[in-house]
């Protein structure tokens, strides 16, 4: 029989590596300023055929919504998450350890 | 941050192409080509085609909804390491991996974007694909290409964490101590 163990528990919770956000932060660029927006503000129309693309990383066309979105799909799940565990019935453990 | 009325759709789509023109060099210059007369969100809705989905025209036999199959290598070496991490091979690994690349693909794919509304694994002789089903309701071109590359990019991440867990960097060699060499002779 799988019995929990908390002490295991917790050393893997203590053990697990750092996460990152696959967001960076924003950053602003002046070519994109230039070559792009700049040009659409006066009526032209953007041509993706005559921009250099190794001239602008991903955090320059990454804004701060990005993360600040993804945050807020975390919380949901959170509540999600949640919601399903409080419908479990207290009978199912023989203790009431985590709630 | 450059204060252009339209700068977010502009903004996802200059990353979708970005993010093409790192890692999917191959095709990036066939959608230049075809897409660059195009209006930006059938530009963005090209490449998410184009780019990600490698069976074309799929549609849903029941429904007639359109069907996206997402093929990349990332999903393969997802697989891969995590059935070397088990060190097991066997039928019930397979679905718990499938399981978690489907979590993650809900995580990043459906809760971003309201035009897909199913997602599914696949396993086929030419590798792991996602089965992305789409809304005929609903059309979010700038979203849907950037949920795709959002999830590409979480799952490289997730690629080299467990490359870094599953070969742990080597300890650096330094020098013998001189005079445990002398003690030696």
């Amino acid at each position: 029989m799988i019995e929990f163990n908390i002490d295991t528990f917790a050393d893997h919770l203590r053990g697990a590596p750092e996460r990152t956000s696959i967001f960076e932060q924003e950053e602003y660029s002046v070519y994109l300023q230039e070559k792009v927006f700049d040009p659409l503000s006066r009526g032209e129309s953007l041509d993706i055929k005559e921009l250099d693309y190794s001239a602008y990383s991903l955090n320059n066309v990454t804004t701060d919504s990005y993360a600040e979105g993804h945050n807020g799909i975390l919380r949901r799940w959170g509540n999600g998450f949640n919601s399903f565990v409080k419908r479990t019935p207290a009978v199912v453990t023989d203790e009431r350890k985590f709630f | 941050m450059y204060g252009y009325e339209y700068e977010y759709d502009i903004l996802a789509l200059l990353r979708v192409l970005k993010y093409v023109h790192l890692y999917r060099a191959d095709e990036f210059a066939n959608i230049l080509e075809y897409y660059h007369n195009m209006e930006p969100d059938e530009v963005a809705r090209g490449v998410a085609w184009d780019a990600f989905d490698h069976i074309e025209g799929e549609i849903d036999e029941e429904w007639g909804n359109e069907i996206i199959y997402v093929y990349d290598k990332l999903l393969n070496r997802y697989f891969e390491l995590n059935l070397e991490r088990t060190q097991s091979g066997n039928l019930l690994r397979w679905e718990t991996v499938r399981k978690r690349l489907l979590h993650m693909a809900c995580y990043y794919l459906l809760s971003a974007t309201n035009e897909i509304i199913d997602i599914d694994v696949l396993y086929s002789v030419s590798g792991i694909s996602l089965v992305l089903t789409m809304s005929q309701d609903c059309m979010e071109p700038f979203e849907l290409a950037n949920a795709v590359v959002d999830f590409l990019l979480a799952l490289r991440q997730e690629i080299a964490v467990l490359e870094a867990r599953m070969n742990p960097r080597p300890a650096e060699i330094t020098e013998f101590p001189q005079n445990t060499l002398e003690e030696a002779a």
